[in-house]
Order: structure tokens, then sequence, then C-alpha cells
């Protein structure tokens, strides 16, 4: 695969420590097109050796807007399920630019591993320096041992190492929108983690055509409902939960982009100092970056306050656990206090009601955000929304703010970037088999 | 007809295949990395027959197989002292029998006459250079002292602009077909008319791209109209000496013009080798065993290029005898080994020189924990300097390493294919 491809996918086996290389077919990608087109085929193919199937859509890491979008496909251990958690942030970004497009993970280390993903080579690496540490230490340490801070790390803290149900890979320090326990899944591996890092160039075909379809629809994109708002504070009301803005708005310090995403959909609290300052912070990161719009709303209907809340948020990170997880499992056994709350991290267990029915991660807010896409928006029209933007790698919470960003568009931009010949026939049949 | 001409014609060269001359790269104490550049050069021209010499290797007769000698960038003070009066000699003969010398910068400056110890070993050009404090009023002299320069005696040589110059072609000569050319300079001589010297090109003029050290019209006063490429005869070779770098891989008219000149060598000394079968067939390596090698060798490019990447945001530069280096030099040396690397694994029969590769992955193994320590050391104290001597000699044997092997193999290649494809 000669376009918009790094044409390798790493097929690295746990039990074995031996990893082997393979080619992008191209006629997987016509077939496929990308993202969980080709993670759940991967999956399917190698699905006797319990998989984790790490991998990028065909757009990720382009100039295409909100193309931020890595994908983690398994089977949940909570839905028994396979499912796809969505890896935001740059972390979709530098798996593509690591030199693979998708990697298979099968088999269990004996010992606990990590994989060190660089320009184009898979290491399995010795896991004693991070392993019993929780997820902000180990990507401190990875971070520190390869001698990078740009090093993006899918990370499992001490929820995943005990193979809590309720375990998430996160993202470097934050949480992420795996709600289907991956995490216990990376610890039953003894995988402490997944480092990415890459430098590698990507061809376009017809790069002045892809680049001018681009730029137009940045400007369209710009022009968009979501256009005067910015936040994760934002998204709630829009949604029909309650408004949360005055909430938080006092520990509100910045707002963050995931790569090349028009929507900050991330916002940065502080917590240990004031949010007003000027000067730049004497503490390493002195609060939190809220990821996951239903962890803190979780903790609000708790009835914690937004500093609570969002220090509540930082120790899941930390321990690796889903916030949406700890939240219901503390209301329903009258748990509101947060030390009392953090003190049920270690043997959290429990039946969640709110838990992802489809494919797709519940992370992303079940209905339109701020635009209107025109017609039905019932869990259909969801589903089919997040299985276009986890083919394409399109940040699937912008997806939801976009209807600009079309699935014409995308298929346009596709056939700009490879000269394959997409069609929407081509994209609906591989929606029905990823949904199959 | 044809078939039968080709098929003779691959039956009785078979054994002896007529390479271009073979061509020396100085690597040597001095060189930075800008010979690295030449690399680039020979490799579009399809000149294979490339070797790294050291001033060991120039020591040790090195020059005598070779019809051109590239001479780039760096510190000239450090190549005068490590080829000494013997390898000035040794210089001297290759040109004297007919070898090309091609110094750019560092390499100009080399065998202009000079008084000072070392340099005056090679005093193969008279002519002066504008660019020395001597020929300063006090005014300016104080003036230009707060510019890049280097001590030179009593004296100093300095340095008014860097980035793009205009440069116009004279007595005859074109760049591409071009009459003016733009070219980098960084450092490189601006030389005063001479009897002893052809010129080549004159310093006509700047661009928004040049970057004043200096006033514009001090910067002026030292360049305009003095003399950039000159041309200077030997016996029965020849010298090129061009102050700015005619081979930095961003001016494509000025490499032009330096393939040209090299071409033309080649054309005059027609060289016929035998089929190079010398190296220890028992030291090849190919196959699984080459891939895993190479596999080791990328795993250690990665590493480096990926500490590295953020270490030219460091505001340090460290002097390594009279050359400042900066950390993006680093990535300028593990990048150009990288693109050659692809380059290697995408061949699908490779068989290289196995001690050869074993070096590359060592050095580069070494290479990876000393810009580890450098980068963390910059952290926490705000400069490194102890391990950069180091770091840096090892990316200049690193790269010299790599490319005899890459050469080779190139090498190989050609001789691979029936004559007339």
């Amino acid at each position: 695969m000669e376009y918009l491809s790094t044409n390798k996918i790493a097929i690295i086996d746990l039990a074995t420590s031996k990893i082997t290389d393979q080619e992008v077919d191209e006629d997987l990608v016509r077939e496929k097109i990308g993202g969980v087109g080709i993670t759940t085929a991967l999956y399917e193919q190698y699905q006797s050796e319990d998989p984790i199937v790490l991998g990028t859509g065909l757009l990720t890491g382009t100039l295409a807007p909100a193309s931020a979008l890595g994908m983690i496909t398994a089977k949940s251990p909570l839905t028994g399920k396979v499912c796809h958690a969505p890896l935001t942030l740059y972390a979709g970004l530098e798996l593509k630019y690591s030199g693979f497009d998708y990697l298979v993970i099968k088999g269990s280390s004996k010992k606990p591993v990590y994989l060190w993903i660089h320009d184009g080579v898979a290491d399995i690496s010795d896991a004693k320096d991070v392993w019993g540490k929780d997820v902000w230490a180990s990507t401190d340490t990875i971070r520190e041992l390869m001698g990078d801070s740009l090093i993006q790390v899918l990370v499992i803290g001490k929820a995943g190492e005990s193979e809590s149900d309720f375990a998430q890979v996160c993202i470097n320090y934050w949480a992420s929108g795996d709600r289907w326990g991956f995490g216990k899944l990376f610890g039953r591996k003894k995988l402490k983690l997944v480092a990415l890092r890459g430098m590698s160039l990507l061809e376009v075909l017809d790069a002045e055509g892809f680049v001018k379809q681009c730029k137009e629809l940045l400007s369209t994109l710009k022009a968009g409902a979501f256009a005067d708002k910015k936040g994760i504070e934002e998204i709630p009301a829009a949604i029909g939960e309650e408004d949360i803005q005055k909430w938080l708005a006092p520990l509100v310090h910045r707002h963050q982009s995931c790569f090349n995403t028009p929507f900050p959909t991330n916002t940065f609290v502080f917590l240990d100092e004031d949010p007003g300052l000027l000067k730049e912070s004497e503490k390493d990161e002195p609060g939190f970056l809220i990821t996951d719009v239903y962890g803190l709303l979780g903790f609000k209907k708790l009835g914690l306050s937004a500093a609570d809340a969002c220090a509540l948020l930082r120790e899941c990170a930390r321990y690796g656990i889903d916030a949406v997880a700890v939240a219901e499992l503390s209301q329903k056994a009258g748990k509101k206090k947060p030390d009392e709350i953090k003190k049920s991290f270690s043997g959290l267990k429990g039946t969640l009601e709110n838990i992802g029915k489809g494919r797709f991660s519940p992370w992303s807010p079940p209905k339109p955000i701020f635009a209107n896409f025109g017609g039905s928006q019932d869990a259909q029209w969801w589903e089919r929304r997040q299985a276009v933007a986890y083919i394409f790698g399109i940040h699937p919470i912008f997806a939801l703010m976009s209807p600009e960003l079309s699935e014409e568009k995308l298929i346009e931009l596709a056939n700009l970037g490879t000269g394959l010949g997409f069609t929407s026939e081509i994209l609906d049949k591989v929606i029905a088999d990823i949904s199959k | 007809m044809a078939f039968k001409n080709s098929s003779m014609s691959l039956i009785s060269t078979r054994d002896h295949l007529p390479y271009p001359s073979p061509i020396g790269i100085y690597t040597g104490s001095g060189a930075s990395h800008s010979w690295l550049w030449f690399v680039g050069i020979l490799d579009r021209m399809g000149f294979y027959n490339v070797h790294f010499v050291d001033e060991k290797d120039i020591l040790s007769n090195a020059l005598e197989p070779l019809s051109v000698l590239l001479m780039s960038g760096g510190d000239t003070f450090a190549i005068a002292e490590g080829l000494g009066a013997e390898g000035s000699n040794k210089l001297r003969s290759f040109i004297n029998r007919g070898g090309l010398y091609i110094g750019t910068c560092a390499g100009a400056y080399l065998p202009l006459k000079s008084s000072m110890d070392s340099l005056n070993q090679f005093n193969f050009i008279n002519v002066k250079i504008s660019n020395i404090s001597r020929r300063l009023s006090e005014p300016e002299r104080h003036s230009f002292q707060k510019a890049a320069c280097n001590s030179y005696g009593c004296d100093f040589v300095f340095h008014v602009v860097r980035e793009d110059v205009v440069l116009e072609m004279v007595n005859g000569f074109q760049a591409d077909g071009k009459k003016e050319v733009i070219a980098p300079l960084y450092g490189g001589p601006s030389m005063l008319p001479s009897e002893d010297i052809e010129p080549i090109a004159t310093y006509k003029g700047f661009t928004r791209k040049t970057k004043f050290l200096v006033k514009k019209e001090l910067a002026e006063k030292t360049l305009i109209g003095n003399i950039a490429v000159a041309k200077k005869s030997m016996g029965k070779g020849h010298l090129y000496i061009f102050g700015p770098h005619f081979e930095h891989p961003y001016y494509p008219s000025c490499n032009l013009f330096l393939e040209e000149i090299i071409r033309k060598e080649q054309n005059g000394r027609p060289h016929y080798s035998k089929k190079d079968s010398s190296e220890d067939l028992q030291n090849r390596i190919k196959g699984k065993a080459l891939r895993e090698l190479l596999k080791d060798l990328k795993r250690e490019l990665s590493n480096t290029r990926i500490m590295a990447s953020g270490m030219s945001d460091f505001s340090v530069s460290w002097l390594i005898g009279n050359k400042y280096y900066e950390p993006e030099k680093i990535s300028v040396f593990i990048n150009t080994v990288w693109d050659k690397m692809k380059v290697l694994e995408s061949m699908p029969y490779l068989e290289v020189n196995r001690t050869l590769l074993l070096q590359c992955v060592e050095i580069s193994k070494e290479i990876t924990k000393d810009v580890k320590i450098i980068k963390s050391e910059i952290k926490e104290r705000g400069d490194a300097t102890s391990l950069t001597s180091k770091l840096f000699l090892n990316l200049k044997t690193l790269s010299s390493h790599f490319f005899k092997l890459y050469f080779k193999v190139k090498r190989d290649q050609l001789q691979d294919q029936p004559l007339g494809e």
C-alpha cells in the first residue's frame, strides 16, 4: 500500500517474543478502507490467539481535519463482544508515524513487558522499570528512558496490573475512551505499555488536490455550529445533560485539542495552582486534563465539588481505572467522599448499567453535539457516524459536531490521497461487515 | 545484430568494468558534517567508486589511487594539524600527478598561503583573503570582533554574513547554464584577486535570506567584487576552491557545477578496474542474518534520531577544536545515514561486509547512549560538553563506515548488471 500508509503491520507474539512484519495489502485496503475495517479483519484473522489490535484510520495523521484517531480493537472483558476504543490526543498520529498502520498483539508474556514502536521497528522490552508504577510515573519513566518527551504512551496502571474489570488503557497521563476494560487485557498479557514515536512520512497520491480539499473543508468547518465554543464543559448542555460550565469555570486553565482537530474537546483544570496564574507553574502538571465528559458528570452527580471531582478524575487516571465505572459503582454503594471512593479502586467490583451497547465506545455522546445533521439521529445513526469516524481516523466526538465532514467528503479525500476509487457502496459494505 | 553486439561486450569486458575513477571524501580530523552533502551529490551522479579517507589514510598513501579529493567544511586548523607536513606532501604529490582537489569552506582555506603554524605547510595557492582583521580600520576591527570570527595569530578571520549570497560567474564559467547563482556561505573565504588563480565566480550581492552578522555596508566592503570560487593548476592537476558550500543539497545549480567539474575530470581519466573481489568472501553477510543486523542498526539510528529530534530547541553549541557544533548537527548525520538505510532495505538481494556492519551497529549503540546523557545534562545543567567530542567523532565514523558499505553495495549492483542495460 503506497499512499496514506506506512505499508506495515507488526504481528507481535508476546508468548514467544517473536515479531514479524507484513505489508499492508492494497486489496485489503480496497475492500476494508482502513481503521476498524482492517482492525476487525485482523482481529478475526488472529482471534484464536486473543489479540489486541491497534490501528489507524486511512486519513489518520494527515491534513484532513480532525484526523487524530487511532483505535484499539479487542474483545471487551465487560461485554464479551469485539469492540473499539478511541486513541485520541496524539496517540493515533504517533502510531501511524511510528511506521506501522496496525499492530496485532497476540499471546501473553510470562513476565511484564512493554512495546517500543519507533520508525518501523517494534521492540519487546522488559518492563521491570515500570511494572508496579502508576500511569503517570510509568509515562515519565518511559519518556526518560527513551530520551524524548513527545513519546505517546498507551499504559495501564495498578488497575490493569491487577486485572480489574474496569481497568483502562490510558494515554500518557490522561483517561482515554477505553470503556471496555481493555486495560484488563493488557494486564492479562503482562503488557504494561505501548510507547509510540516515529518520524515517518506519508505519501499522498494527489498531494496538491488533497491539501486544497483539506483547506477548503477546514474553512467550511470553522464556520460551523461549534465555532464560538470550546472545551469539554460545553458538551453536557449540548447533549441534554446538566450545564456544568459555571461549576467548572473557576478551575479552567486552558483547552486542548487533539491532533489537527478544530474543536478542543479537552479541558485542563488547575487543581494545585491558581487557574488565573500567568507565570509558568513550577509544578509538573499542576492539575488535570479532562478528556472524558462522562467521568466528570458521574462525579458531579455524586454531589462532589468541581475540585474534588477533578482531583478524583486525576486519581482514576493515575490508577488507570475507568472513572465512569467508579462513579456509577460509588453511587450504587452510597459512597460520596473522595477518600472513600479512592480507597474503593482496589478490588472494585459490580455490574454496570451504563455500559456500551454497540461496538463503539460510549465515550462519544450518543447524539449530535451543537450541530444539526438533519433526519433521524437515533442509535443507528450514531453507530454509523462512529463507524465512519473509526474507519477514516476522524476524532469521534468531533464527528458528532461536524455534518460538514460528510461521508462523501471523506471518501473524496481518501480517493485524492490513494486513488483507490472508494465509493459509498464500499463504505456501506465495510460498515455492514464490522457490525456483524 | 544488436543482440549479438551486446552479448559480445558482455563476455569481453565482464571482468574489467569501466568504473569512474575513484573519488575520495575527507572525513578525518577537522571535517564537520558538510562532507555528507558530497555523498548525496556523488550518489545522484551514479559515481559509486567513493572512498572515505582520514589523515591516517592519507599518510598511508590512500590518495594514490584517487583521481579526485573532496575536502569540505570544518576546522581548517584541525585539518592542517592532522595532516601535518607529511600529509601536505602527499596532497601536493596527488595534485601534481594529475589529481583534482575540490575544497569548500575550510577545504578552501587549507591550500591558501598562510604564515600560521601547520597551515603554512599548505601554501599551494598564493592568494590573500579579504575577511581577515588586518584589513580593517581600528573601529571596524573592534566592531568585527563581536561578529563570528576565528583567531588567526594576532589577527582573526571574520564572517560577515551567513546563508545566501549572490555570485557572478566570470571568465566564461556558468553554473547550470546561468551567469548568476545563489550559494550558501557559512564562513568560507572571500579572496582578493591574484595572478596565481583563475577566478570562476565573484561575490555580487545578497538576498532576502542573507543573514547579516555585521552592518550591511561592512559586509559589502568585505565581499562584493571579491572572489568566491577560483581555480588553480598545479603540476598535472587542479585545485578548485569554493568559499560558499556548492555541495549544499538545497542549491541544485551549485551542485550541477560541481558535478560538471568532476565529470570533466572523470572523462579525461578513464579508469579500468578489475572486478572488485578483494574483499574476504567469508566476511560477507546476506539473507536473514543481514536483515537482522540491519534492523539492529535501524533500531539504534531511530533511537538516536528520536532523542535528537527535540534538541534543536536547545540554545547550546559546543566548541570542538575551533569549530562550533550545534545539537541539530547530530540529526544531520543520523538522518543522512537513515535515508540511505532505507535504500539498502529496499534492495532484494543484498550482501555486505559483516565486520563493517557490526561496527556500525556497535558505534550507533554508543551514540544512542551518549546522546541520551548529553540531552539529560543539557536539561539539568543547561549544557553538556564532556561527551560531545566523542559523540561527533563517533557520528563521523559511523557515517563513513556506513557509506563505505553503501557505495560498495552500489558498485556490486553495477557489476551484476549486464553491460548495455
